[in-house]
């Protein structure tokens, strides 16, 4: 059997074009500037205009609540807004990434739920969960299908999480991790129908993030912990286009 | 022992931003991460692009190994896995699109078939399934190794390679299909 699936295999796809290796090539010669891929240099080059355009239209004062304005001092975090990260939705839309991000902060956090309506309309589903890599953070991320509701993130000194409702004990890759409570949302709508279909354990196995698991999706309070290979500090925002719910854990 | 001195010199000036190091290193894994891609996105253009990126990406992150080049090989088809998954703002598998994919037909006669047709069963495979056949099979990945790759716990890759043998071949045994 194997050897017939690796023939089939071999048919589906092809060897890849000489081609490839010599493009590979030159993006790698022309060094650490020009890493980012095409679509987010073309998304840097429309900024640009965009903010020319804004200053040309409307005067400096125009410029300094862009995007294009440089973060604040004391941001804690240089992350620039072009971050290549695969978490960060391409979409050009302004909104879709903010031009700052939170600090990262060694505490509890919480928020959303800051423009959810009044019940029974407050019914966001959880869409879809997903990790990524990126340059000083590792990124866990929850979609879903309307406005972000209320959320916790609390850091915790073991990589033990306790199911809810069963109350089993599960134990995470790492040695310390972080619990992420979004209350009033699940991965079912009402009718019963399942909005999150994806992976319900990921192992990504970055320098930080060892692995994500959901923890709960009982009566509306929907939960996943993280287990890290250290205790490292967090920072916690949402982000809309489609609305998520962004945790980054510091990493070295 | 000279071979592992040129090894962890090459690794190691590749970590140091040496692109012809990392170009060395990378030649010999372009083909199966080409293939994984295009298995993965079913585009041949955005196979290349996302090896592309990966290759990138991974060039930043080489410390990752913590000099550990037998490593490489895996760590890098994860990246280009992984670049797949998130290349597109949707989730994960809802994005990906094969022109082969659409036939409705998926009865036990449709997919227990050979050669040619075993071709057109693993297109009508979902897309999970086809890297899971892929990374086992046609890379010859030890389970844990392809799980890496699939992005999924050792469990999980091994029920999702057997599910898989399976809606190829019903009723095949699961030591049919892990030999490992």
């Amino acid at each position: 059997m194997r050897d017939e699936i690796r023939r089939a295999f071999d048919e589906i796809t092809e060897a890849p074009h000489p081609a490839l290796r010599s493009a590979l090539r030159s993006r790698l010669m022309a060094g650490p500037a020009r890493l980012q891929s095409p679509v987010w240099r073309m998304a840097t080059l429309g900024a640009a205009l965009a903010v020319v355009a804004l200053a040309v239209l409307g005067g400096l004062n125009m410029l300094s609540r862009g995007s294009g304005a440089p973060a604040p001092a004391g941001g804690g975090t240089p992350t620039p807004v072009t971050s290549p990260s695969p978490e960060i939705s391409p979409s050009p839309s302004p909104t879709a990434v903010p031009s700052n991000l939170p600090p990262f902060a060694c505490s509890s956090l919480s928020g959303g739920g800051e423009s959810m309506p009044a019940p029974p309309h407050a019914v966001p589903n959880v869409t879809d969960v997903r990790v990524g890599p990126a340059n000083g953070y590792d990124r866990f991320v929850i979609e879903f299908d309307g406005a972000v509701p209320a959320y916790s993130v609390t850091p915790q000194a073991s990589s033990s999480f306790m199911t809810d409702p069963r109350g089993e004990i599960l134990q995470l890759q790492g040695s310390s991790g972080v619990l992420i409570v979004v209350h009033g949302a699940s991965g079912f709508d009402l009718s019963g129908k399942q909005t999150f279909t994806g992976s319900q354990d990921l192992t990504p196995g970055y320098p930080v993030l060892k692995e994500a698991r959901q923890v709960s999706d009982f009566e509306r309070v929907f939960s996943w912990g993280l287990g890290l290979s250290s205790p490292n500090c967090i920072r916690a925002f949402t982000l809309t286009g489609p609305d998520r719910l962004v945790v980054d854990v510091q990493s070295p | 022992m000279a071979l592992v001195m040129t090894v962890d010199t090459t690794l190691r000036d590749a970590m140091a931003g040496d692109p012809a190091a990392f170009d060395v290193l990378l030649a010999p894994l372009l083909d199966p991460a080409y293939r994984l891609a295009a298995v993965l996105l079913g585009d041949r253009t955005e196979a290349e692009d996302a090896v592309q990126e990966a290759a990138l990406k991974a060039w930043s992150r080489l410390r990752q190994l913590r000099g550990d080049r037998s490593r490489l090989r895996t760590w890098f088809l994860s990246v280009v896995a992984n670049e797949c998954k998130m290349s597109r703002r949707r989730s994960w598998w809802s994005v990906i699109r094969l022109p082969e994919l659409g036939g409705s037909g998926r009865s036990a006669e449709d997919v227990a078939v050979r050669g040619i047709d075993l071709q057109r069963a693993i297109r009508k495979l979902p897309p999970q399934d086809r890297v899971a056949l892929f990374s086992y099979f046609y890379l010859d990945l030890p389970l844990e190794e392809a799980a890496s790759v699939m992005g999924v716990p050792v469990g999980t890759a091994k029920s999702r390679i057997y599910r898989a043998a399976r809606r190829l071949r019903p009723g095949v045994a699961l030591e049919e299909v892990i030999d490992r």
